[in-house]
């Protein structure tokens, strides 16, 4: 303590004051101002003085002066406390003689005294002592040395602090890191005064690539970047306020100069007066997590992004029907932004038949608790579409569902198809059907005239007859084999046109000698069903192309159609020109043809309605074989015809 | 007494080719030409009926099953140019059809059939 040589300094101003007392009055009074002065001087020294008596007693440290050899100087009343003896049992004698210092602390303390009164720097110190109760105390050892000119140690003054609660504390986080370094979280236990590293645990130096010693003693700062330094005082100042846990994140640096994102949880330890001891930091490296949730985010942007441009309608219904989002697509589709229906409903934007079978089904998806696939028509813009959807119910994170989201998909196109589809399935069917028809009709007309011609010949082969039966039988098996012949025609005929294989020996037609040779042939015929047949040619006829045998076949075959249908009345063939082709029409008054059948009338096997009642005989191939010759003239067949009042059948070949 | 055959069919050939098969085995044949004829002709009680079964206006099944309503004592035969499958025959067979005869038919098997069924 300087104040004390300080005073042996103003004894010695005193005595050359006094030594001056004969000198001139003007040297007097200078000497009275010098002397004043020092008075000055000396009040301000002894006012520091008492100020330093006064802060000898009541500093919490022990306090003990001792003389070179060791011997005890003085000491403040703190020695009782730590000690258990008074100042007047230990003033005047050596310190390492008292038994309030074990002998491991002694060693230490003649040690580090040695090497003070060698005049060597001693770095702060612990060390133990036992008071008279054998209550044992950790003191923290500051010691400053007092020497003379010559460096020799003249005082050392001893200032011991307590620390056992701190060391305590520490000593116990100590022990606990065994099973601290087993933690995946790295910790780090810091003095509470000086913010130095007590303690680490392994996953800290792995964390922040420090070795152990590496971090011990050195400030906490140190592991943090600079400009968090101002939020961890802030957090520690809190927790230790609080006595409740720090939780924030930070950054730590690692060794390398690395930040690493950590959130930390902290607790303070405080001592009995509730002054923190140490702060324990936990760290958690939040690298990943944040790294996890930047993916998170990602994805969540690029779904976004997705949804906003997907090329399909989708967006999301509340159970009560409002929209809530909508990609762009889907407002295209209603015809405006999605911003134009955001917060609408079903029922504002559909028909309320449409909406409330639309909200039937997503409310059934949303109480199903899974997503379904449903298709619906709907009209948009007043227009019909068919629209398939799947519809998921969102949960939101309490597992509560609040809407639903729809991926729709405008299937129209794919609708029309699918009836298309189906009416050609249909149309196959019946064709299908008419083929089996047909394969009836066709059985039976082959085997009909079979069954006679078989029957007769047997019987004539099993018996002799009379001349005159075998004359009978033999015509009946004749006009048979002549009915099989032309229905074996017919077919060769049909599948020629159908395999477009039928050969036609084209050259200039006469028509109306082929009318007039067609007429001839049937008026046979008609006379026998007393039926008039005639015919009336308009104008001068255009020369047409075309096969003689097969127009006439054609012709043929109305007119004996027209005969067969006909019971009373007549047949008129008529001929003439129209847009420059030539007409042939033949025309009865016959039963007529119901509307149902017309469209039906030209295609090959139609007739029979059903397979086992027919109006009529005949393959039902006559009318299909007319429509295809003609058509492979380049003409065309046709019927008007109403049920009851008689029929007209046409024809027509393109002029050359 | 000499049996009764009833032979139903819509061409006129066909009734002659049986009725002179069955006649010169001294059966006695009537013969319709429709379905509407044959119901006439079943006041003639004939034995057996051989019925055609593609006609037109009414088909020799519908024929048949007027038949099946009178009530009547009698043995039907069917006449068809189609092959029918064994289900179809099994059908028509417990439906109370004896026989099924396909045309065309060699007149010694319809005498054959004939007199099995008549004995």
């Amino acid at each position: 303590m300087p104040v004390v040589w300080k005073m042996g300094k103003l004894r010695q101003c005193k005595m050359a004051a006094k030594s001056t007392k004969n000198s001139s009055r003007k040297e007097a009074a200078k000497l009275e101002r010098e002397l004043e002065k020092l008075h000055r001087k000396r009040a301000v020294q002894e006012k520091e003085l008492e100020n330093c008596r006064a802060l000898f007693a009541t500093l919490p440290e022990m306090i003990i002066v001792l003389d070179p050899k060791g011997k005890v100087l003085d000491v403040n009343k703190n020695v009782y406390k730590f000690t258990g003896y008074s100042k007047k049992e230990v003033a005047g004698k050596y310190i390492f003689r008292f038994p309030f210092i074990p002998l491991k602390s002694k060693k230490i303390l003649l040690k580090k005294f040695a090497a003070r009164v060698l005049g060597k720097k001693v770095e702060p110190y612990t060390l133990t002592i036992k008071d008279k109760k054998g209550k044992q105390y950790e003191m923290k050892i500051v010691a400053s040395t007092i020497r003379d000119k010559q460096g020799r140690l003249v005082k050392d003054l001893v200032v011991a602090s307590d620390i056992t609660e701190e060391q305590r504390t520490t000593n116990k986080l100590k022990d606990s890191k065994i099973y601290l370094d087993t933690m995946g979280d790295a910790l780090v236990v810091i003095n509470g005064r000086d913010k130095r590293i007590v303690a680490v645990n392994k996953a800290f130096t792995k964390l922040g690539g420090y070795s152990e010693k590496e971090t011990i003693g050195k400030n906490i700062f140190k592991i943090f970047p600079k400009r968090e330094k101002a939020k961890h005082k802030k957090e520690m100042r809190n927790a230790a306020r609080t006595g409740k846990a720090a939780k924030f994140d930070a950054i730590a640096l690692t060794k390398s100069g690395k930040e690493i994102p950590v959130s930390i949880s902290g607790t303070a330890v405080l001592d009995s007066k509730g002054r923190p001891t140490n702060f324990v930091w936990v760290f958690r490296d939040i690298s990943e997590k944040l790294e996890a949730e930047e993916m998170l985010r990602e994805s969540e942007e690029k779904y976004r992004h997705l949804v906003e441009n997907a090329g399909e309608p989708i967006f999301s219904v509340k159970v009560d029907g409002t929209f809530i989002s909508m990609n762009k697509t889907a407002a295209n589709e209603l015809g405006g932004k999605p911003s134009d229906f955001i917060g609408k409903t079903m029922g504002d934007l559909f028909p309320k038949k449409i909406a409330d079978g639309q909200m039937r089904t997503i409310t059934h998806a949303i109480s199903k608790g899974e997503g379904i696939d449903s298709e619906s028509k709907s009209v948009v813009r007043g227009k019909e579409r068919w629209y398939s959807a799947h519809i998921e119910p969102i949960k939101n994170r309490e597992g509560k569902i609040n809407f639903a989201q729809l991926i729709v998909h405008d299937i129209t196109p794919l609708k029309k198809v699918e009836e298309e589809m189906a009416k050609a399935f249909v149309e196959l069917k019946k064709l299908d059907k008419l083929k089996a028809d047909f394969m009836n009709i066709a059985a039976h007309e082959l085997k009909t005239p079979i069954t006679p011609i078989r029957g007769y010949v047997e019987i004539m082969l099993n018996k002799e007859l009379p001349r005159e039966k075998e004359t009978q039988f033999l015509s009946i098996v004749h006009r048979n084999t002549l009915r099989l012949e032309l229905l074996i025609n017919d077919v060769l005929d049909i599948s020629r046109l159908e395999s477009r294989a039928m050969r036609f020996d084209m050259q200039n037609l006469d028509i109306v000698k082929i009318i007039k040779t067609v007429e001839q042939d049937m008026k046979a015929a008609a006379n026998e069903k007393k039926i008039k047949i005639g015919h009336k040619i308009k104008g001068k006829l255009p020369i047409v192309k075309g096969d003689k045998r097969r127009i006439s076949q054609v012709l043929g075959n109305l007119v004996k159609n027209a005969v067969k249908f006909t019971k009373k009345g007549g047949i008129t063939i008529n001929a003439f020109t129209k847009n420059g082709n030539v007409v042939v029409e033949v025309k009865d008054t016959g039963i007529g043809i119901s509307d149902e059948n017309i469209p039906k009338l030209f295609t090959k096997f139609f007739q029979a309605q059903t397979s086992e009642t027919r109006e009529a005989g005949g393959t039902g191939l006559g009318l299909a074989i007319c429509k295809g010759i003609i058509e492979e003239h380049g003409g065309e067949v046709g019927v008007k015809s109403r049920q009851g009042k008689g029929s007209t059948f046409y024809f027509s070949l393109p002029r050359k | 007494m000499a049996k009764k055959i009833l032979v139903v069919d819509n061409e006129e050939d066909i009734l002659a080719t049986v009725k002179t098969a069955l006649e010169s085995n001294n059966y006695t044949v009537i013969t319709a030409k429709s379905g509407k004829e044959c119901l006439e002709k079943l006041e003639e009680k004939p034995d057996l009926i051989l019925l055609d079964v593609m006609m037109p206006e009414m088909s020799g099944w519908d024929v048949y099953q007027k038949i099946k309503k009178r009530k009547l004592n009698v043995r039907v035969v069917f006449l068809t140019v189609l092959e029918a499958s064994p289900k179809r025959k099994a059908e028509l067979m417990s439906a109370g059809i004896v026989d099924y005869i396909t045309k065309p038919f060699s007149p010694n098997a319809l005498l054959e059939t004939v007199r099995r069924i008549l004995g």
